[in-house]
């Protein structure tokens, strides 16, 4: 999968959780879950679990630990993916 | 050290939910969920649970430093007592309010620790609203605690996001140790959810 085709998955995904509409609109790499979407921390929950269903991929303990990012998520669904 | 955690029940209810296939087992702990199914309220033990966790959570990444999302690792223990949340080795005490309409949780390092923290419904559920009302209350709490002019306290945010507050002794310093100028920093937790925010600092 593409970068560009990941990020926007991504986008579709948190879109619901979101509470600033700027950092959504500027969505990239380097936006941060809680920091720039402000998405409260229990909706991180939801976010992963809707990551897990899109992609068909489960995302363990370790992994969730660090998705924080857009970068971080990105680079776990691509590990992901690949050991399928 | 201080951490604390707001849940508004009202938006618990209409924007998570925890009966999502999953969602227990993300975030609660095999004993964590015994008891959540055995409970008459489960719905309110969750959320009490949740903000128990996240509480402890704000008090451990600001010892270390350390940003991550790992509530499962943050085991409770609800007794008659006194309630804590364990994390590799650590242990916090927490203590919790519970109403029909929200739970606030404050953790700490000590048990004895002296503390500030405030707990107030806001105008309404905006993100800036929460924002901003929270830093208002908080700044005013800090300069009357610590005899400042409000205008002289700042909140500031480190690299990581953890949030801290400076104040600048001034003029109106009542502690003649202190020289004038001289920025303090204390540490603080401050949580909003839906229409109800908190604040937290040690004395």
């Amino acid at each position: 999968m593409k970068k560009n085709e990941l990020i926007e998955s991504l986008k579709k995904i948190v879109k619901p959780y979101i509470q600033d509409e700027v950092a959504f609109e500027n969505l990239n790499e380097d936006t941060d879950f809680i920091n720039d979407l402000k998405i409260n921390s229990a909706n991180l929950v939801d976010v992963i679990l809707d990551v897990e269903d899109e992609f068909d991929i489960e995302i363990d303990n370790e992994a969730m630990e660090k998705m924080l990012s857009v970068k971080a998520a990105m680079a776990i669904i691509e590990t992901k993916l690949s050991e399928k | 050290m201080i951490g604390n955690d707001v849940v508004d029940l009202d938006i618990a209810k209409s924007q998570s939910n925890w009966k999502r296939n999953g969602f227990l087992d993300k975030v609660f702990t095999k004993k964590e969920q015994l008891i959540i199914n055995n409970t008459a309220d489960s719905f309110t033990t969750v959320w009490l649970l949740w903000s128990m966790k996240e509480s402890a959570y704000k008090i451990y990444s600001r010892q270390h430093n350390s940003r991550f999302f790992a509530p499962k690792k943050f085991e409770c223990d609800l007794n008659d007592i006194q309630n804590i949340v364990c994390v590799n080795g650590m242990t916090y005490y927490t203590s919790s309010t519970i109403s029909k309409e929200n739970i606030h949780t404050l953790a700490t390092l000590n048990k004895d620790e002296s503390i500030t923290s405030g707990f107030f419904k806001l105008k309404n559920g905006t993100y800036d609203i929460q924002h901003n009302t929270t830093y208002e209350n908080l700044k005013l709490a800090v300069a009357n605690q610590f005899k400042v002019p409000v205008i002289k306290v700042k909140i500031e945010k480190n690299n990581n996001g953890i949030p801290f507050v400076k104040y600048k002794k001034g003029n109106l310093s009542l502690s003649a140790s202190i020289k004038q100028g001289a920025v303090e920093r204390t540490s603080i937790s401050i949580s909003h959810h839906g229409l109800y925010g908190a604040y937290a600092f040690v004395n």
